[in-house]
């Protein structure tokens, strides 16, 4: 059975500029998610894009010559993206679809070069709905495409909830629920951010499963924990360099899973 | 050849109160080290601690019964040692020896219970060096003995770098030189903290090579990465703080985060020599 996510719909309808500001907040985990996408996508062609939230990807896809077709759950996040990319003058290169990840009923029967599935797999909390989710992307994929898949690291956000909500610790259920499960307890109160926690070990089996040839799994803020800020004042060269080290390190089978966000790169 | 440390040892000389202080700002680091302490430590016995500093641990080991023999390579945090159990009325529990973790000369040929090697792996920028430390460890303890050794990781310390030293990303060679050896180019001035930093790969199996056998390689300082996060942590009261640290002490050992903890602890056990038994059907 597939899980009822409109509270996620919800949640992003509620607040398309939330998500839009919070890569201005995450520059680290932007920059080097960057990285890796010019280092593993074709020089160009199609991508389909699910989960394109407010176009912060899409319109950096676009501006480098790419034809990109943007899909998202939240009606809001979508019509911010068109709007994002209108602004930029970049309207006619994109194509907009309403959909749900698990199903992409109202996406051409059409073979991309890469997929991008930075986003779904944070919310579908049922490993079921992530295999849908994966099959989707494997059945759009041309042969040898590459797949971005983004995840939240269950063991990296514990900086963060230590810095932003301490008390939180408090609630025992909660927090094995969240250590053991990966997700909210049960009886956890609805309309919030409703996410999954994945381990790094689940992730190359479970695109694996579906015929991915695993590249690299990364994480994409490593040894910042939940210190954005410092990352956020380099500028220049300095930033640059830095960035060059926090990339080398990034793909160190024991410091991966400390990054809030994890992405995974493989081949169909 | 030994690599000539006096540079350490005139580093903690300078100013053992640093070092005293330091496990003031870095609690969690602390607070987590003793839980693992707590949980692998024989109930009572013997401990040889070697790199000792200035008594952090070494006060609480002889408030909790153990009996401690102290080495430590610096005179001055030695000194500061002695002191620091003695404004607690205890530094007569302890045996204070002046000497290198490399080649124990004055300690007594005897059989510790355990031994802690919290120090002397931070500096020994030699591989032949550290090897010699894990062995005069080895050679020291009872067989069954548990021995702690803590290392600094060489992926754990970039957050903080970035966060309160940006430009050494500026200094390219040494930065080079750091992430391919875990220690500071030929060129880089001495005199400061002269450190190595380990890859975790590397951590079993130089102690497996003298014959431990590996309990467990732990972050100490797990999901945090600067001194704000200590500040946060250090900030943490009561029942809180205890909660926390239940969590941190369960993801410690989390193999996809380990190296980015800034401190690692290694515990493991030197094997039992099994006794070979009577043949039974021999005897019948």
């Amino acid at each position: 059975m597939t899980d009822d996510i409109s509270d996620i719909a919800a949640y992003y309808d509620r607040n398309p500029q939330g998500e839009h500001n919070r890569l201005e907040e995450h520059q680290l985990e932007y920059d080097l998610t960057w990285r890796f996408l010019e280092a593993y996508l074709p020089p160009s062609g199609e991508i389909l894009e699910i989960g394109a939230g407010t176009g912060r990807y899409t319109l950096g896809l676009v501006q480098r010559g790419y034809n990109v077709t943007a899909v998202d759950f939240s009606k809001a996040n979508l019509e911010a993206c068109q709007e994002y990319l209108k602004e930029a003058g970049f309207t006619d290169s994109v194509q907009f679809i309403l959909d749900d990840a698990r199903f992409l009923t109202a996406i051409p029967q059409k073979e991309f070069d890469a997929v991008l599935l930075m986003g779904p797999l944070y919310h579908l909390v049922e490993e079921n709905d992530r295999q849908m989710a994966l099959k989707q992307a494997y059945d759009r994929l041309r042969p040898s495409g590459v797949i971005f898949s983004a995840f939240i690291s269950r063991f990296g956000i514990f900086g963060v909830i230590m810095k932003i909500m301490p008390e939180s610790i408090k609630d025992h259920k909660q927090v094995r629920s969240v250590v053991e499960r990966g997700r909210d307890r049960k009886d956890w109160p609805s309309g919030g951010f409703r996410a999954y926690f994945a381990t790094v070990e689940e992730i190359p089996p479970l695109h694996e499963k579906t015929g991915f040839t695993t590249i690299k799994l990364v994480g994409v803020e490593p040894a910042i924990s939940a210190d954005d800020e410092s990352y956020n004042k380099l500028e220049g060269e300095r930033r640059e360099l830095w960035l060059d080290l926090l990339y080398e390190i990034s793909d160190q089978p024991s410091i991966v899973g400390a990054s809030q966000h994890l992405l995974y790169i493989g081949r169909k | 050849m030994m690599d000539d440390i006096s540079d350490i040892t005139a580093y903690y000389d300078r100013n053992p109160q640093v070092e005293h202080k330091r496990l003031e700002e870095h609690q969690l680091e602390y607070d987590l080290t003793w839980r693992f302490l707590e949980a692998y430590l024989p109930p009572s016995g013997e401990i040889l601690e070697i790199g000792a500093g200035t008594g952090r641990y070494t006060l609480e080991l002889v408030q909790r019964g153990y009996t401690v023999t102290v080495v430590e390579i610096s005179r001055a945090n030695l000194d500061a040692c002695r002191e620091y159990l003695a404004e607690a009325g205890l530094e007569h529990r302890v045996k204070y020896i002046l000497g290198d973790g490399r080649y124990l000369r004055d300690v007594p040929e005897k059989e510790y219970d355990a031994v802690l090697l919290m120090g002397p792996l931070y500096h020994l920028v030699e591989e032949g060096d550290r090897r010699m430390a894990v062995r005069e460890a080895y050679v020291h303890l009872r067989p069954g003995g548990v021995i702690f050794s803590a290392l600094i990781s060489r992926f754990g310390i970039w957050g903080n770098i970035l966060k309160n030293f940006p430009k050494a990303i500026e200094f390219k060679d040494q930065i080079r030189y750091v992430l391919d050896n875990g220690s500071d180019h030929p060129d880089w001035q001495q005199g400061g903290f002269r450190a190595y930093g380990a890859t975790v790969d590397e951590i079993a199996p130089l102690h497996e090579d003298f014959g431990f056998e590996t309990i467990k390689l732990v972050g100490v300082e797990p999901t945090i990465s600067t001194n704000d996060d200590d500040e946060r942590y250090n900030k943490l009261e009561g029942e809180r703080r205890l909660l926390w640290l239940d969590l941190l002490y369960e993801i410690s050992m989390e193999p996809s985060i380990v190296g980015a903890s800034r401190h690692l602890l290694y515990i493991g056990r030197k094997n039992q020599i099994l006794q070979q038994k009577p043949n039974n059907f021999e005897e019948t």
